[in-house]
């Protein structure tokens, strides 16, 4: 027991709309190790964690430090207490540099100014020691995903804590950035650094970690030491029962070239190429995915492909005629359908009712518009077929759609886009978030869509996903392809190297 | 059906909510100005009395207190539902509009030069050709102002708030140098501004004579036209369909095959229509002339109605004619206790805080209630 | 005579230019610490009413000061508060402000004074020096200061990049344990000091009563400012000098260009120039967090 750096001790949370999200967990964190925290979505492990770094109170429990008992109002008291944590979304000033988000909140002052050269001193001793090399002096928003969350844990080694909580640490990583980033958590263990590893990734977890504690619907299962057992035993705990979800993949007929993309380049958000000469076909009756790390120029690809960005140089045809450039009402009409990331940034409207969003985009052509009048009846009666076609649960079709489930809010995007009977579907992250009948019903429909002939263009950082539901496939990085060809051609290894960014002729003479 | 029974009841309380908001906005805001009144040493609850009711004493008619008060009243309230509506178009599509009084100014203009230099033969079909052609100018000339702050946002993306009161200035300042340069000999001053000539009388529409020297200008009638065809636009045509989804969400109007700078000018046109013709009331209906300084700030006024409102064209009909009992009942206040009407203007400034606070409200209205509202 | 009129346009220029300049850089704060206020206005007029009304009560300018300042907090707790535990719409609210302000001080005119539309004349403060036969303020000074230090305080000390990161990401803000609230509620009283003496500098310095709606604006001229300055206190010192040129060119191009001129063609050139700078700077992004209200857990 002397080495038992935290113990939280039946923990219960409840939260002020009525969910549970925890029910009397015990945990028990040993000096120096690299402790997993394994679950589904929803089974409390990034509350739990919230709650050790005193970012949310639990309802019940007690948690003591070191054996002393503490209760933490804020973050600051966690950090006073040597635990520290990273969040899945980094808490970064995009506008500063790596140096002033490390010092924001800890900042050294001389004569009342600003000093910033002593921290940079101390932080070029972290980065030498750990290993964490980072460019301290550009903004934020200026560095990779990779390298943020290098920042922040440098901030958090910074504030000299000794207990590290990473929250999904690899789900914005390419292969090879999670295994430099092991190989970082390997070395802190060395330098007596406790780490919580919170995942849902059962091979991550057994590949590093020494003990493992898993949670399922707010309870702990078990605690149990890595090397004891295997990723079956894991997934039985997490689950709760064995399933091993797939979707089959069905042969279909691949038909014409529907969409023709040639030499597309595209600027992001700060002006700087974001989408560097893509050239690529999807065929009628298939389903082209493209994979990749979140940020590599996806979401410019699909804005420009649908209408809602501008393409700076290259051509988007489709069927045959160039749409480059064109509005997205124009590229609509032409039969070209989209399933957006962002499903309440984009998708949809939260104070709209379902009807009014299960209009949207098609709210000006017949049978909902006649002249430049709605046809408010028309529109309730498709409503109320979606629902009932796609199972979507809502009380009426006069209900806003923030009171809707994620799920179900999906489902609508989903139901609304291939009603519209498209030519060509382009689906990015279509999956993110869901639950499993969520999932499944989402990639059912994508495969209804293939089997029906049409084309379908699937964007997803889900790498399983891709393989699994395509015909063809990418690997996109930086705004290129790293590579392109049937998935069954690729092993696992060679995708993940592709998605670090090796082309895939490097990739594959590294090989052999 | 069980669910169905509670959604619907849900729906009806979240409604409920929204307006219990407004009204507890209008009851902060009473509470706040009978503080100012305690604080200026009268007596608030007297002085509210004789805001809405009338003073027995002085023989004072409050905002409802006899026909003559009410016919003022709702000629208040004419101006203030429509520019209420202009604002509430604007603010519906996320433009914040506070051009109303300048775009009003502008189809004031328009509507008195139309009356102005045009004269027919006075029978009925004239008049009413006449006064429907000094309509059309004021809604042109409104839409045509308000279309420039718009096209400067889409366009150059120059904040609308700066804009629109810049613009404000200069609508007032040009219409006032203009009468001026033009008219001089033939204008007139009175304390409120300077006045033109009269409009033909071909332009003019008396207003219907009510018992006790009352009278019924035509605004109001018209203002209720205009709010139905609003409503009308709004929530039945896919035009207001597309304003209000830029409004709530441009990244998905635009996703939804919107043009949101198309929809961002429209609604700031459909706004500066709707201000014109609030213009063209003075003018046509009223004073049968252009005064330089006609409006008491009915365009900032318009701000306070639509959020009253919650921008909801009916709503915003009712919030009017509820300030216009206000600035009516602080007009007899100043007669009957000397205490000046700009109180009206002050309360309604807190109002407009208030309805800023919908949480606070919320807050409120659930500890009332005992009930939990959710987040 | 020419040098005459250049060098009162000069001074009137300074004269002008210190109420936008101290407006602006109030603004600069509550923007970068993710704060919109665009009551600056309301807030300038009230302060004016206060420190006209406190001089005239004391018969002292400085006591008139005292309580524009007072003011000020008020009205920075209260702007504090709507932007921070009570989740206010921050754009209406600022409006309620305006609306409030203009009203309750024209109102109170009449039940101080007496009178309609302006108060009596009051004691103004004592100016620095007089040059050329014009005064030339404290003020004057105190604002080039108050642009140099602001720019110091925001970009060199551990308080600016507080303040900062609050108004562009109180998320990572709070996460580095800052109290976003806090620091939100210090700005905006610091900011609405910043207005309200702004206003008394109109009140009882730059003129010596209060009239109605006095402010003409430069609340809202202040706000294209900040944007024109590109949310930095040494460009809205020098930005508001020019726009302080085109204000005091309204008072002096008369004279300049003789009788055939209407007075409302000058007295339009504050406004005209401030859309047009507005259009020659196009689409520009301030802080990210700006006027975005920040829920805490």
């Amino acid at each position: 027991m002397r080495d038992v750096i935290v113990l939280m001790k039946d923990i219960h949370k409840v939260y002020p709309d009525g969910v549970y999200a925890l029910r009397g967990v015990d945990f028990e964190l040993r000096n120096g190790e690299i402790h997993g925290l394994l679950g589904e979505n929803g089974a409390g492990k990034t509350t739990l964690m919230r709650i050790l770094y005193g970012q949310i109170k639990p309802t019940s429990g007690e948690i003591f430090i070191k054996g002393n008992k503490v209760r933490f109002n804020r973050p600051r008291d966690a950090i006073k207490y040597g635990i520290g944590m990273v969040f899945q979304h980094f808490a970064l000033v995009h506008a500063f540099n790596a140096l002033e988000n490390i010092a924001l909140g800890m900042e050294p002052s001389k004569g009342g100014l600003l000093n910033l050269k002593e921290v940079e001193d101390r932080v070029r001793e972290l980065m030498e020691r750990t290993g964490l090399k980072v460019d301290l002096k550009v903004p934020i928003s200026r560095l990779s995903v990779g390298m943020r969350q290098r920042v922040e844990i440098l901030k958090l080694l910074y504030r000299k804590v000794d207990v590290l909580i990473l929250d999904e640490p690899t789900s914005v990583l390419s292969p090879i950035e999670v295994k430099e980033l092991f190989r970082t958590l390997s070395k802190l263990r060395e330098k007596g650094k406790t780490i919580v590893l919170v995942t849902h990734k059962l091979r991550e977890a057994l590949s590093i970690c020494d003990r493992i504690t898993v949670l399922r619907r707010g309870k702990k299962v078990a605690t149990v030491k890595a090397r004891e057992v295997g990723p079956e035993d894991l997934a039985k705990m997490m689950v709760g029962r064995e399933v091993l979800f797939r979707v089959g993949k069905l042969k279909g007929r691949t038909g014409k070239e529907v969409l023709k993309v040639s030499n597309l380049w595209v600027k992001g958000d700060l002006g700087t190429y974001a989408v560097k000469g893509l050239s690529f076909t999807v065929r009628g009756g298939e389903i082209f995915g493209i994979a990749g790390v979140e940020g590599n120029g996806q979401s410019e690809l699909v804005e420009a492909l649908f209408g809602l960005r501008k393409v700076e140089r290259g051509s988007i045809t489709f069927k045959g005629e160039d749409i480059t450039n064109l509005s997205v009402k124009e590229i609509r009409d032409r039969g070209i359908s989209l399933i957006p990331e962002d499903r309440l940034g984009r998708g949809l409207i939260a104070d709209f009712t379902l009807t009014e969003n299960a209009i949207l985009g098609m709210h000006y052509k017949p049978p909902f518009s006649k002249g430049f009048r709605l046809n408010l009846e028309e529109s309730k009666s498709f409503a109320r077929d979606l629902i009932r076609k796609y199972e979507i649960t809502a009380l009426s079709e006069d209900v806003p759609v923030k009171f809707l489930s994620g799920g179900n809010q999906q489902r609508l995007i989903v139901a609304r886009e291939l009603s519209r009977g498209p030519t060509l579907l382009i689906a990015f992250q279509p999956t993110m978030g869901l639950d499993v009948s969520a999932t499944e019903f989402v990639r059912n429909g994508l495969l209804r869509m293939k089997s029906e002939g049409r084309a379908v263009l699937l964007i997803s950082s889900d790498l399983e996903e891709v393989v699994q539901l395509s015909d063809r496939m990418a690997v996109m990085y930086e705004g290129k392809f790293m590579g392109l060809g049937r998935p069954e051609e690729f092993s696992t290894e060679e995708i993940g190297l592709m998605m670090g960014g090796l082309e895939l002729h490097e990739v594959k003479s590294g090989n052999s | 059906m069980r669910l169905s029974q509670a959604i619907h009841k849900l729906r009806y309380l979240a409604s409920l909510s929204r307006i219990a908001q407004s009204l507890l906005a209008i009851v902060m805001g009473f509470l706040a100005g009978g503080i100012m009144l305690w604080a200026s040493g009268y007596n608030p609850l007297k002085s509210y009395e004789i805001m809405f009711i009338g003073d027995p004493e002085s023989g004072v008619q409050g905002a409802f207190g006899g026909y003559l008060a009410l016919s003022n009243t709702l000629r208040e309230a004419a101006f203030l539902t429509l520019t209420g509506l202009a604002v509430a178009v604007s603010f519906l599509a996320g433009m914040f509009n506070i051009g109303v009084e300048g775009a009003m100014y502008i189809g004031a203009f328009a509507a008195f030069l139309v009356g102005y230099f045009i004269s027919l033969p006075l029978n009925p079909f004239t008049n009413l050709f006449h006064v429907c052609l000094a309509l059309l100018g004021s809604i042109v000339a409104g839409a045509f102002w308000s279309y420039i702050p718009a096209v400067m946002k889409v366009k150059r993306g120059a904040h609308e708030v700066v804009t629109t009161i810049m613009l404000n200035y200069v609508a007032i300042l040009t219409t006032k140098m203009i009468v001026l340069r033009a008219f001089l000999p033939k204008t007139g001053i009175v304390p409120g501004g300077i006045l033109t000539p009269p409009i033909s009388l071909s332009a003019r529409v008396a207003p219907i004579p009510l018992p006790s020297r009352a009278e019924l200008t035509l605004g109001f009638p018209l203002a209720i036209v205009v709010t139905l065809i609003t409503y009308f636009l709004l929530k039945a045509t896919t035009l207001g369909y597309e304003i209000r989804a830029v409004g709530l969400n441009p990244r998905a109007a635009e996703y939804g095959g919107v043009n949101v700078g198309k929809a961002l000018i429209y609604s700031m046109v459909l706004s500066g229509a709707i201000s014109g013709i609030a213009g063209a009331c003075d003018v046509l209906f009223v004073e049968y002339r252009f005064n330089s300084l006609f409006s008491p700030g009915y365009g900032f006024d318009g701000i306070a109605v639509a959020l009253i409102g919650r921008l909801d064209p009916i709503g915003t009909a009712l919030a009017a004619l509820f300030i216009a009992a206000i600035h009516m009942g602080a007009r007899s206040l100043q007669p009957a206790l000397g205490m000046p009407k700009e109180l009206a203007m002050a309360i309604e400034g807190l109002i407009i805080i208030f309805t800023a606070l919908p949480e606070a409200l919320n807050m409120l209205i659930s500890k009332f209630k005992g009930v939990k509202v959710r987040k | 005579m020419n040098y005459l009129i250049l060098a009162s346009l000069l001074i009137g220029t300074l004269r002008t230019s210190i109420p936008l300049i101290i407006g602006a850089i109030g603004e600069i704060f509550n923007e970068r610490a993710g704060i919109t206020n665009i009551g600056i206005e309301g807030v300038m007029l009230f302060g004016a009413f206060i420190a006209v009304y406190g001089t005239w009560l004391a018969q002292n300018p400085f006591i008139g000061l005292l309580w524009a300042l007072l003011s000020g907090i008020a009205w920075g707790l209260i702007f504090g508060a709507i932007s921070t535990h009570l989740r206010g719409d921050q754009i209406v609210a600022g409006i309620g402000i305006n609306v409030f302000a203009m009203g309750f001080t024209e109102m109170m005119i009449p039940l101080i004074w007496g009178t309609y539309g302006y108060s009596e004349s009051v004691n103004r403060l004592p100016p620095l020096f007089q040059l050329y036969g014009e005064r030339i303020s404290y003020f004057l000074p105190l604002t080039v200061l108050l642009a140099v230090l602001s720019s110091i305080v925001l970009y060199r000390t551990k308080w600016g990049l507080r303040l900062r990161s609050c108004g562009e990401n109180p998320l990572a803000a709070d996460a580095a344990g800052i109290s976003v609230y806090k620091v939100r509620y210090l700005t905006s009283v610091f900011s609405s000091i910043l207005f309200s003496l702004a206003g008394a500098y109109m009140g009882i310095d730059w003129n010596d009563s209060f009239v109605k709606e006095m402010t003409g604006g430069r609340g809202f001229i202040a706000l294209a400012l900040v944007i024109f300055a590109n949310w930095k206190p040494l460009l809205a010192l020098a930005g508001g000098l020019l726009f302080g040129f085109f204000d005091a060119l309204q008072f002096r191009i008369g004279a300049a260009l003789g009788v055939g001129v209407p007075p409302q063609v000058p007295q339009m050139i504050p406004y005209i120039a401030t859309i047009l700078f507005l259009l020659a700077i196009g689409r520009v992004r301030g802080p990210s967090a700006a006027g975005k209200p920040f829920v805490k857990e």
